[in-house]
């Protein structure tokens, strides 16, 4: 199967392959263990900043995720929560302060730099802003071979060949090679992204809203590139957006994010059919409210999140969420931080972080609205503070900004 | 709410004149300048071709011969000194140590600067402070006196000229360079080069150097100015260019005594040194145009 001069970079063989391909392991300085190892393994994650007056922010509050090999995990919440900042810190791009961060069956606290630095061969990130995740002194070539030249994978031929190859892969003409990317579209500088994160045949890709910044138009295009790519390679993406759409359309499992923790996590088709964290129901009808009949619905209901995240500096206490949670009762919602009830009675586990999922779950919906003494619940927290009332049913396709 | 239209308090009418006259000068007359630079480049690599006499031969009895005038040699456009050398010989064969030295030293203290500035940006915290507190407390010696010291120390020499000068301008480098530094490190391009595995020297040398290497070019060329300058300078004070080697500035030097009787042999070396730093100044705003265009 070992042919004597390998092609480390043809893409379409990729499933052909032998496991041990040494055209390129064999530069690999690290074991990568064998194919139920988790691409990436967050354990109580921890990530703390300093704010400008020297008031420690957690950003990132002890949470654990798994990726498997080959799968793809959706990360979701609204902007400001968190999602960037645990993406750079599981690559080690930001300092974690707790926790541990095990990629590719390596903990990054042992790891000295240089074996961080190989290890990042493998682990690649795909960044919001396409035009800005381009150094606009190199050419778009360039830009897409640096990961090889860095790792000093191929000569310079056979680089040059990966890189059209790969060009060729997500769709990038051929004679944009030397072009530089304030000469390409938003579209195709994001195709430069993408091409630039997948050449080093990495095991894992997070990406970072790779569509948020696009056109509808593009967008569309470029997720369809992204689930092309994942179909074809073996690869596990981390895929965050604050668009719930999106990450349906990707994803194989979900997690819901809100200030720092993540509060809900499941199989995608789970969480959406039937979300059990007041807030992971909030953004589904946020999507679900372009048809007319969910808006109805919801209507009625009126679960949605109103108001702003609240700062990170003074987070609420008891339920991260209470602030905002049209089913939070003063005990134990505002009293004590929910568990994490973890479901696993249908054969996959679902997370939730939530002291009333059960009941929020179960069909009585509207006496857990109405709590329990029969209420009516105080509605004002979770509606716009002026105002036609109907703006607080307005569709808005986003769950964040 | 309808717009209300605010008067602009500018004057709509032309501009003063000097204005206009330093406007026209950037977009029309620059490549005069430009072509004016390339002369001078042209006397210092070749200037056999251009001295009519021997910079060295001194013939007394032609001395002191007023611009235009003649000797039986021949005519001397920009006169002889007092003792009898052709001056514009002299002024051609001087622009070649007048402009290596200036060019090589601005380099030496770029090289420093970008080099220092690059550092201190990227790593900022300790390393930043350490090597910003270092220029700052050398931009507040007064440097042009410490020249003056070394130089008389050491003895003044082309090679200790060439060291001594670049201390004069590393610091300017190096705060620009780590401004622009501050603010490259900020973009995502750069968290991409250490997301891909980029270790620091490559980031810093492939991907933050060519960005701030426009500023550098435009700072370049003022500096070189700035250096001729200084160099010039010492020379006129004995301490740099010592004869038989020719510099501009140690040819206003020479000529100073005898200002009474022969102004020219200060004045149109002194003219050709402003008009050399005045063209690198207005060619430096042109590049500074096309750097912020490109950018």
């Amino acid at each position: 199967m070992n042919s004597p001069k390998p092609a480390p970079f043809a893409y379409g063989q990729i499933d052909e392959r032998p496991e041990e391909d040494p055209g390129v392991d064999s530069s690999a300085p690290l074991e990568e263990g064998d194919r139920d190892t988790p691409v990436l393994l967050l354990e109580d994650l921890v990530v703390r900043f300093k704010s400008m007056e020297g008031i420690p922010i957690t950003a990132v509050d002890r949470v654990s995720l798994r990726i498997n090999r080959r799968e793809t995990v959706g990360l979701v919440g609204e902007t400001g929560c968190g999602k960037s900042t645990l993406a750079r810190a599981a690559l080690k791009l930001v300092p974690f302060q707790e926790g541990h961060v095990t990629l590719l069956g390596h903990d990054l606290a042992g790891l000295r730099n240089t074996e961080l630095r190989s290890l990042r061969r493998r682990c690649q990130m795909i960044f919001q802003d396409p035009r800005g995740s381009l150094n606009p002194r190199m050419t778009v070539g360039r830009i897409i071979g640096e990961p090889l030249r860095v790792h000093g994978i191929g000569e310079r031929r056979e680089q040059a060949e990966a890189v059209r190859e790969m060009m060729d892969l997500v769709g990038l003409p051929d004679e944009l090679y030397a072009r530089r990317p304030v000469q390409l579209s938003g579209g195709q500088q994001q195709r430069v992204g993408i091409a630039r994160a997948l050449i080093t045949r990495p095991a894992l890709v997070i990406c970072d809203e790779p569509v948020s910044a696009l056109d509808v138009s593009i967008r569309a295009q470029i997720l369809n590139l992204l689930a092309d790519l994942r179909d074809s390679l073996d690869v596990s993406f981390l895929f965050i957006a604050h668009d719930l759409a999106v990450v349906r359309h990707l994803s194989d499992r979900v997690a819901v994010m809100y200030l720092g923790r993540i509060v809900e996590e499941g199989p995608v088709g789970e969480i959406f059919a039937q979300p059990r964290h007041p807030y992971s129901q909030g953004l589904v009808a946020a999507i679900l409210r372009a048809d007319g009949f969910a808006r109805q619905r919801l209507g009625q209901v009126r679960r949605l999140a109103a108001g702003d995240l609240p700062s990170l500096l003074n987070p609420p206490e008891g339920c991260r969420y209470q602030s905002r949670c049209p089913y939070a009762l003063d005990d134990p919602c505002r009293k004590t931080p929910p568990p994490d009830f973890v479901d696993s009675s249908s054969g996959v586990s679902r997370l939730v972080a939530c002291h009333r999922w059960e009941e929020i779950a179960s069909d009585s919906l509207d006496s857990a609205v109405l709590g329990a003494d029969g209420t009516e619940p105080d509605i004002s927290i979770y509606a716009p503070p002026q105002g036609d009332p109907k703006d607080s049913v307005e569709p808005e396709n986003r769950a964040g900004e | 709410m309808p717009y209300r239209v605010v008067a602009s308090e500018r004057r709509v009418g032309s501009p003063p004149i000097r204005r206009r006259l330093q406007g026209l000068l950037e977009k029309r007359g620059w490549w005069l300048f430009a072509l004016f630079l390339s002369l001078m480049a042209a006397w210092a690599i070749f200037p056999g071709v251009f001295a009519p006499y021997d910079a060295n031969y001194l013939n007394p009895r032609n001395r002191l011969i007023s611009p235009g005038g003649a000797s039986p040699e021949g005519s001397h456009i920009a006169g002889t000194d007092g003792l009898g050398v052709d001056l514009f010989s002299q002024m051609v064969e001087g622009a070649r140590l007048t402009l290596m030295i200036a060019v090589v030293a601005t380099l030496l203290g770029a090289a420093i600067g970008v080099t220092v500035g690059m550092l201190a940006g990227y790593f900022g915290g300790v390393v930043d402070r350490m090597l910003m507190r270092l220029g700052e407390a050398q931009t507040a010696m007064p440097m042009f006196l410490v020249a003056i010291l070394l130089l008389s120390l050491l003895g003044p020499s082309v090679t200790i000229l060439i060291i001594v000068l670049p201390t004069l301008v590393w610091p300017i480098f190096a705060r620009v360079v780590r401004a622009e530094t501050l603010q490259i490190k900020q973009a995502t391009y750069i968290e991409a080069a250490v997301a891909t595995g980029c270790p620091t020297s490559v980031v810093l040398y492939r991907h933050v150097l060519p960005n701030v290497v426009p500023r550098i070019l435009v700072l370049f060329v003022v500096e070189i100015g700035h250096v001729m300058l200084a160099e010039a300078g010492l020379s006129f004070l004995g301490v740099g260019v010592q004869p038989p080697d020719i510099t501009w500035g140690l040819l206003i030097a020479e000529g100073r005594p005898l200002l009474t009787v022969a102004w020219w042999l200060t004045i149109l070396p002194g003219v050709l040194l402003s008009v050399t730093v005045l063209s690198l100044n207005i060619l430096s705003r042109r590049f500074e145009q096309y750097a912020g265009a490109a950018a």
